[in-house]
């Protein structure tokens, strides 16, 4: 949103300025929005959801320092990573975005939603927490037939719940709630701050956490319409399947954080590839970012590589510079940001259910998202208490109506013919890897049991 | 869970004191009542006058089977051409469905989530035409992912000289996007006059002019009576367009 409040700002520079202004603001602001979710279990942006299940649980062990520290250098991992991938490979990768039809995108969603069922320790309630996910993001209009559905006559859910105030609730209001309880029972956690430099061995055990994110973030920012929330949770799932400790995600494990926070900076330079080279923006805010380049009046797309080369070599350095006074800043500033944990907590809990609602109602000045918020802290208290996974229906938030107007669009273009649907290439590989991506559980344990019996052989 | 796009406001009863005014754009006056779920229609403003219009281009998307108007027309007689439209119910779906049936042709929407999604798909090649402004047709044209078909106009203009309309084709069709403001029904004869002058003045002011300009807006004054004609003209064709479809009051 910062993007753009700031393109006026724009105006009276030179474009490869004014462009790499926004750049900064969209980079900075990805970045940013782990700090709230590492320190408060608040997500600024549904890219740092994901950032929650690691690094909240690090901050709480005292260890807030680090858990900023891993996620700055993932992100800047991520985000050089992307835009060397940017600068050397754009036209070509641009090329496999268009391969993207309705049918590509439902089974990359479909994929993606198969991460409820390894994140969520007990199934049946992932499970149930995935479908519920499901079914709240069926509010609003048809996106096929434009039917408003489930709106009960309120006209400020037409267009569903807003995004950005339902995780504000589901994450941050739930946890004060919880907080509250723990301190009217007198259960007081210890809140000392340690460090910003991650260990070595913390690096070493997440060089493949980060590669991975980087390699994720990137591939799906350049498909557009996916964004950062969508790749953060396909890596956090990615590392953590490959992982040899998967059972130490979600307690506090640098790699966690590292997978996400590399993937959703590498999705910003990355989604920079289609807008630059096709003039296709794949977010909200590079639809932003064409505006602006559009008022200084640059038409984005194939033409811009052989009209305007400066500009293009322009925004190629801004976004390497961006990442590295990202990075230098994230660093300088972690003491700093780390001190929140000092305010005493009762304090604490009133400022952040105060900015849990300016938060909500700044983004559409809508009162009806202040309900939304509430109404999911409520919800998400009661999940935490009962044991159900508010990452799944997060995920499902995200994944499901991309999957489902993705679904009905392709049925619709291919006349009902689920053969020809499920026909590209791109498709039945998303569509194999969601098998192999369910039944990976089974073939783990074969797999242990199988090299188990013949260690005992080799002993025997 | 749309991100892209905020509903329109579908309760609206304002005082007629003069002082309430509403920017009325050619959504929510002429095709949302007609779906329904709103409390308001477009008998029940008076009109001001129009500030800006955004035209309109059909453009066939990459790799389609026409290239010009005349193709497209012969290709629709044999197999309906899947035109994409940035949501259902929104503008250009109801532009497009009006056309084809002034122009006696069938189409198959394909309803996407937002403008930016349709025009992927579009350069993707997964749909053979769309509705474009004429900015990014052109600009789109010339790297050869569009080829525009038609303009929603009266007449050629200047950005595609050699792009027919629909009306010289015989088709009484013309549809844009406009930006006005309106009155609630029933103001003071005179307090009306001063809007519909101080409006006038603003949207010729050279400054406002060049302001918008820059942030991409096709400035075009209308007085109010042209805007009337404009407005229940688009309301009409949107109502029959609406209900041919069946979503007539559909979300009442």
């Amino acid at each position: 949103m910062g993007v753009a409040l700031l393109i006026p700002l724009t105006f009276g520079m030179t474009p490869v300025m004014g462009i790499n202004m926004l750049i900064g603001i969209y980079i900075g602001g990805i970045y940013g929005g782990c700090v709230s979710s590492i320190l408060l279990r608040t997500p600024g942006t549904p890219a740092s959801a994901a950032t929650v299940l690691d690094g909240y649980p690090m901050a709480q062990k005292g260890e807030a320092g680090k858990a900023l520290g891993m996620a700055t250098i993932g992100s800047t991992v991520g985000g050089l990573f992307a835009a060397i991938v940017l600068a050397t490979l754009a036209p070509q990768l641009a090329e496999i975005a268009l391969e993207f039809g309705a049918p590509e995108y439902f089974a990359l969603a479909l994929f993606g939603l198969t991460i409820i069922a390894s994140l969520s320790g007990d199934i049946l309630k992932g499970a149930i927490s995935g479908m519920l996910g499901v079914l709240i993001a069926c509010v609003g209009a048809d996106p096929i037939s434009g039917v408003l559905r489930y709106t009960f006559g309120v006209s400020g859910f037409a267009s569903g719940f807003a995004f950005t105030p339902a995780l504000i609730g589901l994450f941050a209001l739930s946890e004060v709630f919880s907080q509250m309880e723990k301190h009217a029972t007198g259960e007081i956690v210890s809140r000392k701050i340690a460090g910003r430099w991650p260990s070595w061995a913390d690096l070493r055990e997440s060089r493949s956490a980060l590669l991975r994110g980087s390699i994720i973030g990137t591939f799906i920012g350049i498909v557009p319409g996916t964004g950062s929330g969508t790749a953060s949770w396909i890596a956090y799932n990615e590392v953590r399947r490959s992982s040899k400790t998967p059972e130490k995600f979600g307690t506090g494990y640098a790699p966690g954080i590292a997978a996400t926070e590399s993937a959703n900076n590498a999705v910003c330079a990355a989604a920079l590839i289609p807008l630059l080279a096709l003039g296709i923006p794949g977010d909200v805010v590079t639809a932003v970012l064409m505006g602006g380049l559009m008022i200084q009046g640059l038409a984005p797309g194939p033409l811009m590589f052989q009209s305007n080369p400066d500009v293009i070599v322009g925004i190629f350095g801004g976004t390497f510079l961006a990442t590295i006074f990202m990075f230098v800043f994230g660093m300088a500033l972690i003491p700093l940001f780390s001190r929140i944990l000092m305010i005493p907590r009762h304090v604490l809990s009133v400022s952040i259910i105060v900015f849990c609602f300016i938060g909500s109602f700044a983004i559409n000045l809508n009162p009806v998202d202040l309900y939304t918020m509430v109404g999911f802290g409520v919800l998400g208290w009661g999940m935490q208490k009962f044991g159900f996974s508010q990452a799944a229906l997060c995920i499902a938030l995200i994944l499901g109506p991309m999957m489902e107007s993705n679904l009905r669009r392709g049925l619709l273009q291919t006349h009902d013919n689920l053969f020809e649907f499920a026909s590209g290439p791109i498709t039945q590989l998303f569509l194999l890897l969601t098998v192999l991506s369910l039944a990976w559980p089974m073939i783990a344990k074969r797999l242990a049991r199988r090299s188990a019996s013949s260690q005992k052989r080799d002993n025997a | 869970m749309a991100a892209a796009e905020s509903a329109p406001p579908r309760q609206c009863t304002p005082a007629p004191d003069g002082y309430t005014v509403g920017g009325g754009a050619q959504g929510p006056l002429a095709l949302l009542p007609h779906l329904g779920g709103t409390d308001y229609s477009i008998d029940d403003v008076d009109f001001v006058g129009v500030i800006s219009r955004s035209l309109q281009v059909l453009v066939a998307c990459k790799d389609a089977p026409f290239t010009d108007y005349d193709s497209f027309i012969e290709f629709a007689g044999s197999e309906k051409p899947q035109i994409g439209n940035s949501g259902a119910g929104g503008a250009n779906h109801i532009s497009a469905e009006a056309f084809a049936a002034a122009a006696g042709i069938g189409v198959e929407s394909v309803p996407f989530n937002g403008f930016a999604d349709a025009r992927t798909a579009c350069v993707g090649g997964h749909i053979d035409a769309m509705v474009a402004s004429p900015a990014e047709a052109l600009e789109q044209s010339r790297a050869g992912n569009m080829t525009p078909i038609f303009i929603m106009e009266d007449e050629r203009i200047d950005l595609f000289p050699d792009t027919p309309t629909a009306v010289e084709n015989g088709v009484d069709f013309t549809w844009s996007s406009w930006k006005s403001w309106v009155a609630p029904k029933g103001i003071e004869p005179e307090q009306l006059e001063w809007l519909r002058n101080a409006v006038k003045v603003a949207a010729q002011d050279e400054e406002f002019v060049q302001k918008m300009t820059d942030m991409g807006e096709f400035v075009v004054y209308e007085d109010a009576a042209t805007f009337e004609k404009r407005a229940m003209g688009d309301s009409k064709m949107a109502h029959d367009a609406i209900e041919a479809l069946g979503m007539l009051g559909m979300n009442n």
